[in-house]
């Protein structure tokens, strides 16, 4: 090696080769790093203003209205859509395959079964009354104690209930996954394929997409001949009760809790079941015992019987209940017969 | 050489750990988010914001400015959000303890706000019941009161509740207590009344402290906090990034500085490696034996230049293939012992092969296992190729080399640089008489010295050696015998490496034969052979030379023609042996008569000539004559007769007659023809009056015509093998039919025609024709190879003869070799360069040459090694008297061999029997023409001739 390096020639055309590479190497880490070092994000403007806006401006309709009119639902995915409505009615998501989701809210009547409460798996009776879906989606909380927040955390909650559907998700899952077809279309619409999350979601999309508008939203919106004489004087004695001092927003309630038998008690004189604590079973706090979500009115003379107990089979019953006990009056059957008249404006125009 | 190269393992260690490194501080020296202290930015002020529209919507909901609770659930809904993205920057930052106040907080007013809309909605509901009652009870006029009290209350819910409640609490129950004494329908509704009235004031504070919970609450204060706290860690964390990166810069540094260091040592050692390699192949490439290397799995991996030649393929065309392909094309090995198990054992090979290739190549192979190891071959097989066809060749010429030394006809003698003698070959002992163990040790030149060559002889040939390295030429020498001979000896020295002269080689034969032949052709070309006397050539030179000396000396001289009156009678009644024998005695006695400065002559058939070049005058001449009358009176006895020769006899006396010989000659015949007229047995002076002009202008003058009215004609003589009936050939004659003259014989005319200068249309004509009708029997299917035309010496030195002999041919597509140029000998005597330019101009157009008349004429015989023919056509003289023991036969078989050893063909002309014939056939002659086989006929008789033969 020694005598190689002696060699002139050798070492002239070596090294000289080699000090091109470094240079040009040496360039190229200089200016690699110069650039990582000078390089900073540019921080974007992120519309807040525009955020705020929207909140403020979902309302519309006639001023002063304390019901606000409800729109169709835009913008969701039509393919998550259409899995949730399959998997609505898909009695697979139940331990023996007897009851889907439309066993006990069928659409076509309301969202609900019209029981007292909903046979579950085996026999099973629910303790509560089952609520309509049909406009589920704008409730503030789902369950009557509001047990979950969102729809996803609503649509899981039946499933597993060992009084409903009875499943586990591992049966659900391994069910559904054998349906090639399904989870195709599963895994082209959720990159996730099939999972108890985009089971959910899919629910919930679905659910998102029931909401329909009313007669009273064409008159919410303007359209001053769509309510008949009796119904705006039912709306009018709805409003001039109190009724819409919880009834009211979009939904005509489904946004805050409220307890039942404000005036009067309406436990008094009976054994509280533990579904009747309401929303104390999930706080625990006193002030909540006897505290329900106020349930939304939209489609309410389909969604018989009514209250959590099922508890008044007819409309005009359940009015009067109200009456009675929220605001410690009897309501003149007259009142009762045209607050009746108006809700029924409430039920959505278009099927489901 | 050596180069230390770290172990694979180390590299990877190496290398794998600076990767390790660099991701690890690439990881730890990415910016602190950016985006992610921006988003924090957005979602703190969007916290804040929101809390601030939520309390307003809270304020606005208080004072029944909002009638639902749609906007408080979508505001707390996007604090929700807001939060949850702040708890997840802050968690990416490990910091997301700094947001529990605002949870805690968040979540307390999140349970007030739930309190609020519960209480806010019944405190409205009640308030609006409230009012609509005390209007209701008002109008009916039932109490003072009433409207007193309810106008307290409305105005201090209108006032914000603020004022005391005591008053109105103690006001209400006055008006409770009245109730029972109102009109019984008003009761209820008053009682109703109270009921909400005293809700409202029970639930006044509520509302307002759990507004004021809900306004008060500390979340923009604390979200501020954690703002800041954010605001801290995110620097801090951006702070040891940048450290982190000054690592990770400088660590990037330092391995560009080792990739660079290892890529300049890596080049070094590639550079020593390419360089060692290039040396190696240097090597290998120019070792005489070829190299071929396998790998592992028995894969051609290296062969060198050497190998490739051997195997006559590229290395590209041979790189991964088996051995068996490699060496042997594929096809089954040609090797002993066996390779393939040697290579498959891996064990050493020692053998002989033939490699695959045009023509197999033997060689010696040796095989050899590499030790595994680094590199291509590592575990692989090695061979070595040692090309033996030289070394076979080597033997194979050897072993010629003595058997041409131990068969060759010529002797060969070795010796050392002391010229002793090493060793001799058979031919040597034949030729000299000496075996090789008496030879051996003694020096050529002593054991074979005739001693008829002087010193300088020898010292002339030792310098040749000694200057060239080798000498040539003709020595006599002594047989052991005592013998003298001639040889043709060519010496050549053999030097070693360094150019010492180690050996003489001597090649030498025995030509004392030719030298006899040569000598006695030499004779012949002067003598007549029946007789021994000069012949018509050494007359002529003779004469020649007495002419020029008369000439000059002023002297007279006499030529004198005779023949033998009635010879002919003695051939047809006692035959020609009576003839020759009678010849024979003619000339003896005649040459008894004369004196040794004449020349006495036969100059064919029973002509004789006499030269006399010293005469006073012509009546001496005439006194000689007589006296050879008178000496030919007595009888000869031939065959025991006694025969009586008489002769008659023309004399031409210089310079009276003639000054030149041919004139002499001519005159002297003349006179002869004047003697016989004059009755036999005399003797006749020429006279010049007495000369016969008029047939000589008649002839030349019908000659003249001849051309223009198409007499002239040719036949044919067919030429044959010696062998057999196959035509070679055709001479072509010519013939003259003259209305006057009759068929005038080629020996009248012809010479006036050269003398007057028509030989040369003659000439012409014969050529054009011969070409004519060989093309057109070639075209009629009659196989004849080729015509002979003869061509006079005169027509030959006309310009452009080469020329127009070669566009005669091409005129008449024929082949130049189809046509053969028949000239006499006597040709070739005169101006004899010239002569054989124009036969080798001939010859170089494929023309062949043919000399007629062989034998009778050549004067100078030192030409006869480089004669530029094709062709002697032995002499009808010869052939005519080959039936004896006769000169005839042994010039015939002289003339035949020199002919074969200068590679020329023979042809016999004149054979008439078939006795000579097979003679001929056995001499070696190669072809034949004479009446016996045929006689010249015309071209359709020849044809015709033609294709009897053919159809044998």
């Amino acid at each position: 090696m020694t005598q190689q390096k002696d060699d002139p020639t050798f070492a002239q055309v070596d090294s000289k080769k080699v000090r091109r590479v470094a240079a040009i190497a040496l360039a190229a880490l200089t200016a690699a790093a110069w650039i990582a070092f000078r390089w900073q994000a540019v921080p974007s403007e992120a519309p807040l203003e525009e955020r705020l806006l929207s909140i403020s401006q979902e309302a519309g309709g006639r001023p002063g209205e304390p019901i606000l009119p409800l729109r169709r639902a835009e913008g969701l995915d039509p393919a998550k859509v259409a899995l949730g409505r399959q998997l609505f009615r898909d009695p697979r998501l139940s331990a023996d395959d007897s009851i889907s989701c439309a066993t006990c809210h069928p659409l076509e009547r309301g969202g609900a079964d019209g029981l007292p409460v909903s046979p579950g798996v085996g026999g099973a009776q629910g303790n509560i009354n089952a609520p309509s879906v049909l406009t589920a989606a704008h409730n503030f909380r789902q369950f009557w104690d509001g047990r979950a927040a969102t729809l996803e955390e609503q649509a899981g909650g039946p499933i597993t209930n060992p009084i409903e559907m009875a499943s586990t998700w591992e049966q659900v899952l391994a069910k559904l996954r054998a349906d090639g077809d399904l989870a195709r279309n599963f895994a082209q619409a959720y990159p996730a394929g099939l999972t108890p999350d985009t089971i959910r979601h899919a629910l919930a999309e679905f659910e998102r997409s029931l909401p329909a508008p009313s007669r009273f939203d064409r008159w919410l919106l303007g359209d001053d001949g769509a309510l008949a004489i009796n119904e705006l004087a039912g709306y009018r004695l709805f409003k001039k009760h109190g009724c819409s001092g919880c009834h009211q927003g979009r939904n005509v309630g489904g946004n805050l809790f409220q307890r039942f038998g404000v005036m009067t008690a309406y436990f008094a004189g009976k054994t509280p079941s533990k579904a009747d604590l309401g929303r104390f079973n999930v706080t625990g706090r006193d002030e909540d015992r006897h505290v329900f979500k106020v349930p939304s009115l939209r489609n309410v003379a389909r969604t018989a019987p009514y209250f959590h107990d099922a508890s008044a089979t007819r409309l005009e019953d359940a009015v009067r209940v109200m009456g009675r006990h929220q605001l410690g009056m009897e309501l003149p059957d007259s009142d009762i017969t045209q607050i009746v008249a108006f809700l029924r404006t409430l039920d959505s125009e278009s099927a489901p | 050489m050596k180069i230390a190269v770290p172990g694979m393992k180390t590299l990877w260690i190496f290398g794998g750990l600076s990767l390790m490194l660099l991701v690890a501080l690439v990881y730890l020296g990415r910016e602190a988010d950016p985006h992610g202290r921006n988003r924090v930015d957005l979602a703190v002020n969007e916290t804040i914001a929101l809390d601030l529209a939520l309390n307003l919507e809270v304020l606005k909901l208080s004072q029944g400015r909002s009638l639902n609770y749609d906007g408080l659930v979508a505001i707390g809904r996007a604090i929700d959000g807001s939060l949850r993205e702040l708890e997840g920057e802050f968690a990416r930052l490990g910091i997301e303890g700094e947001l529990a106040p605002v949870a805690s907080s968040w979540a307390e007013k999140q349970v007030q706000i739930e309190r609020f809309k519960r209480v806010n909605s019944i405190f409205n509901t009640s308030q609006r019941h409230f009012a609509n009652l005390a209007e209701e009870l008002t109008q009916s006029q039932e109490s003072a009161r009433l409207a007193v009290v309810a106008q307290q209350v409305m105005s201090f819910l209108m006032r914000g509740g603020n004022d005391p409640l005591p008053p109105l609490i103690g006001a209400m129950d006055l008006l409770d207590k009245e109730i029972p004494h109102w009109n019984p329908a008003n009761q209820e509704p008053g009682r109703l009344l109270v009921q909400h009235g005293n809700l409202l004031l029970a639930n006044i504070r509520d509302v307002q402290a759990i507004s004021a919970a809900i306004l008060d609450s500390p979340i923009e204060l604390q979200v501020r906090r954690a703002h800041h706290r954010y605001a801290e860690a995110h620097a801090a964390q951006a702070r040891i990034a940048g450290h982190y990166r000054w690592a990770l810069a400088a660590f990037a540094l330092l391995l560009a500085a080792t990739v660079i260091l290892v890529l300049a040592r890596l080049r070094l050692a590639l550079s020593h490696l390419r360089s060692s390699h290039a040396v190696l192949d240097n090597i290998a490439d120019n070792l005489g034996e070829g190299i071929v290397a396998f790998d592992a799995g028995q894969r051609l991996r290296f062969i060198n230049r050497r190998a490739e030649e051997m195997l006559g393929r590229r290395s590209a065309a041979l790189f991964g293939l088996a051995p068996g392909d490699v060496l042997f094309g594929g096809r089954d090995e040609e090797s002993s012992p066996p390779l393939a198990p040697a290579i498959a054992n891996r064990q050493h090979f020692i053998g002989e092969a033939r490699l695959a290739g045009e023509p197999p190549l033997p060689v010696a192979m040796l095989g050899a296992p590499l030790p595994d190891g680094h590199g291509a071959v590592a575990g692989g097989y090695v061979l070595s190729l040692r090309d033996l066809s030289q070394a076979r060749q080597a033997e194979a010429r050897l072993f010629l080399a003595a058997h041409v030394f131990d068969s060759l006809a010529e002797a060969m003698v070795i010796t050392g640089a002391d010229g002793r003698i090493q060793s001799v070959n058979p031919a040597f002992t034949k030729i000299t008489g000496f075996a090789e163990n008496e030879a051996r040790g003694q020096k050529p030149g002593e054991l074979l010295r005739s001693g008829q060559h002087d010193r300088e002889f020898y010292s002339a040939m030792w310098k040749s050696l000694a200057e060239q390295g080798s000498w040539q030429g003709e020595v006599t020498n002594r047989r052991k015998n005592g013998e003298s001979y001639t040889e043709w000896l060519s010496i050549s020295a053999v030097r070693d490496g360094d150019g010492r002269v180690v050996q003489y080689v001597g090649l030498f034969s025995d030509i004392s034969e030719r030298k006899e032949a040569e000598e006695f052709i030499y004779h012949l070309a002067y003598h007549d052979p029946l007789t021994g006397l000069a012949n018509r050539v050494l007359l002529r030179d003779r004469l020649d030379m007495a002419l020029r000396q008369a000439q000059r000396r002023n002297r007279t001289l006499a030529v004198m023609i005779f023949d033998l009156d009635r010879f002919k009678v003695v051939n047809d009644t006692l035959g020609h042996a009576a003839g020759d024998q009678l010849l024979k005695l003619v000339a003896q006695r005649l040459q008894s008569m004369t004196r040794d400065a004449d020349t006495l002559a036969r100059l064919g058939g029973d002509e004789f000539a006499l030269l006399v070049p010293e005469i006073a005058n012509a009546l001496d001449a005439e006194n000689i004559g007589r006296k050879l009358l008178g000496a030919m009176k007595p009888a000869f006895t031939v065959v025991g007769r006694d025969l009586f020769a008489t002769t008659s006899i023309g004399i031409a006396v210089f310079p009276q007659h003639g000054r030149t010989s041919e004139d002499l000659l001519r005159n002297a015949d003349v006179a002869l023809y004047a003697a016989k007229h004059a009755g036999r047995n005399t003797l006749s002076l020429f006279n010049p009056s007495a000369v016969d002009g008029r047939d000589d202008l008649e002839i030349e003058t019908g000659l003249r015509n001849a051309l223009i009215r198409n007499e002239l004609i040719l036949h044919y003589q067919p030429q044959f093998a010696a062998g057999g009936n196959r035509i070679t050939g055709v001479e072509a004659l010519v013939r003259w039919q003259n209305p006057a003259l009759g068929l005038v014989p080629p020996e009248r005319f012809i010479p006036l025609a050269e003398q007057t200068g028509l030989i040369e249309e003659i000439g012409e004509w014969c050529l054009d024709e011969a070409c004519r009708q060989l093309a057109q029997w070639q075209a009629d299917g009659i196989a004849i190879p080729r015509v002979a035309v003869n061509v006079s010496a005169r027509q030959l030195r006309l310009p452009g003869f080469t020329e127009r002999v070669v566009s005669t041919v091409r005129r008449h597509r024929l082949q130049p070799h189809e046509l053969e140029l028949e000239l006499t000998e006597s040709l070739l005597t005169e101006d004899t360069e010239r002569t054989f330019a124009i036969f080798a101009e001939l010859r170089r157009e494929g023309i062949r040459i043919a000399i007629d008349d062989f034998g009778t004429g050549y004067s100078s015989l030192k030409y006869l090694a480089d004669l530029p023919v094709d062709v002697l056509k032995i002499d009808q003289s010869f052939v005519a008297r080959l039936h004896e023991q006769s000169e005839s036969l042994y010039v015939t078989q002289a003339i035949i061999m020199l002919a074969q050893s200068m590679n020329i063909q023979t042809i016999a002309e004149g054979v008439e029997t078939e006795e000579q014939r097979s003679q001929l056939l056995a001499l070696g002659a190669e072809e034949v023409q004479g009446y016996l086989m045929a006689h010249p006929q015309c071209a359709d008789e020849v044809a015709r001739l033609v294709t009897e033969l053919g159809g044998d």
